[in-house]
């Protein structure tokens, strides 16, 4: 008898739970029902919780965001949670709800292929979001925004870390406001006739459901900014393992730490906002291989070295 | 004693299930590793494409990076960058 009822009890606590997990996803999407048209359609949703018990979200108030390959100023805009069928390429995916946002962006490669019988359905991840935002009043109409979150991608995991976290905005977007992570980011202003940085601002610090206002700021007169991203020549997703370091050696060889060293598991990205004269961008650790890149800087100017191995 | 043997194989594969579970958070079915140290996982009833690197724990098999590639379970490290 006593068997018996440890028996149900097992079943009860744990059985009979676990089993049930995986059909409650399946609850929320059929994939078999991805077909528009004749073509594999797709479908992104978000959960919401990280290395607990798994939540999706439902629609309300959520929307997916594509920013497609062949084009990184668009930002396209689909329904949360329900099949659609966008241009075929390769697309940044990012989810939006209610004071939440996805903390890295996912790159997929979307066919639009013939259905076979299911769709493409895929889950991110969002976290607690604020927005930022700039005055945009005295800002040329041909300049945009780009925001970059300084931490959102290392937060996610204790030991892991993914790749950093870029919006591209308009003027009247940045304005607005922009959604990203809570945590700390900064805003770069892009002239797009130029085709060269302006301005570059200190990190500001989103909080869950408020809004934070970035003020770029261009160089002074006799100084110039610098932004360095370097690639790494394979992914570091483990932070530990991140030992490479950046820093500019002026023309006297004198060794200059950047103000802002944002790491991820694909880039570093080193920003100096007052530097001047001719010198060298140095990216070594005892793991890769050396990487540097002279450059003269132009007063005034806010440059950008891009460091590949 | 029937009844009791059902039971008995019952709680039996449970706990195989529950371990199963506890391996793959209940989800998910790892794929082949590519080059970068990604790789695609299954979800649900193994029609969720998502990607995750190779060592970080099973539990977190919705932690989506890189990315997917549609239809062969593939993982990109692809990734532009938008600054």
């Amino acid at each position: 008898m006593l068997f018996r009822v440890l028996c149900w009890a097992y079943l009860a606590a744990f059985v009979l739970p676990s089993a049930a997990l995986p059909e409650k996803a399946s609850e929320i999407i059929d994939p078999s029902t991805g077909n528009i048209d004749g073509k594999k359609a797709l479908g992104i949703w978000a959960s919401g919780t990280i290395g607990g018990d798994v939540e999706l979200f439902g629609s309300a108030g959520f929307s997916v965001h594509l920013v497609p390959h062949d084009d990184l100023d668009r930002e396209l805009v689909f329904p949360y949670g329900e099949w659609f069928s966008p241009p075929a390429g390769g697309y940044q995916v990012l989810v939006e709800g209610p004071n939440l946002v996805s903390p890295t962006a996912m790159t997929i490669r979307y066919g639009a292929s013939p259905f076979a019988g299911q769709g493409m359905a895929i889950v991110h991840l969002a976290v607690p979001a604020g927005k930022v935002r700039v005055r945009t009043d005295n800002l040329p109409a041909n300049t945009v925004a780009r925001v970059m979150h300084l931490e959102s991608h290392r937060q996610q995991h204790p030991e892991y870390q993914r790749n950093m976290l870029v919006r591209r905005a308009s003027l009247a977007a940045i304005g607005e406001g922009v959604l990203m992570p809570t945590g700390r980011l900064i805003v770069v202003l892009y002239d797009q006739i130029s085709e060269e940085y302006v301005a570059t601002s200190q990190p500001v610090h989103v909080e869950e459901g408020k809004t934070v206002l970035a003020e770029p700021f261009s160089p002074a007169a006799d100084k110039s900014g610098l932004l360095a991203v370097v690639k790494r020549p394979s992914p570091v997703p483990r932070k530990q393992d991140d030992d490479a370091e950046v820093r500019w050696m002026d023309s006297a060889d004198r060794s200059v730490a950047p103000d802002l060293l944002i790491r991820s598991s694909s880039r570093l990205v080193a920003v100096w906002y007052g530097l001047s004269g001719s010198g060298r961008v140095v990216a070594d650790s005892p793991t890769i291989a050396r990487q540097e890149m002279g450059v003269g800087l132009v007063p005034g100017k806010v440059h950008r070295l891009d460091l590949y191995p | 004693m029937k009844t009791k043997h059902v039971l008995y194989v019952a709680a039996v594969a449970g706990l195989l299930l529950l371990s199963a579970s506890a391996a793959y958070a209940g989800f998910c079915t790892p794929t082949p590793d590519v080059a970068c140290g990604a790789y695609c996982v299954s979800w649900g009833s193994g029609t969720f494409y998502t990607c995750q690197y190779a060592f970080l724990e099973p539990a977190f098999c919705i932690e989506v990076y890189p990315g997917c590639i549609e239809g062969g379970y593939h993982c990109s490290c692809e990734d532009p960058f938008l600054l």
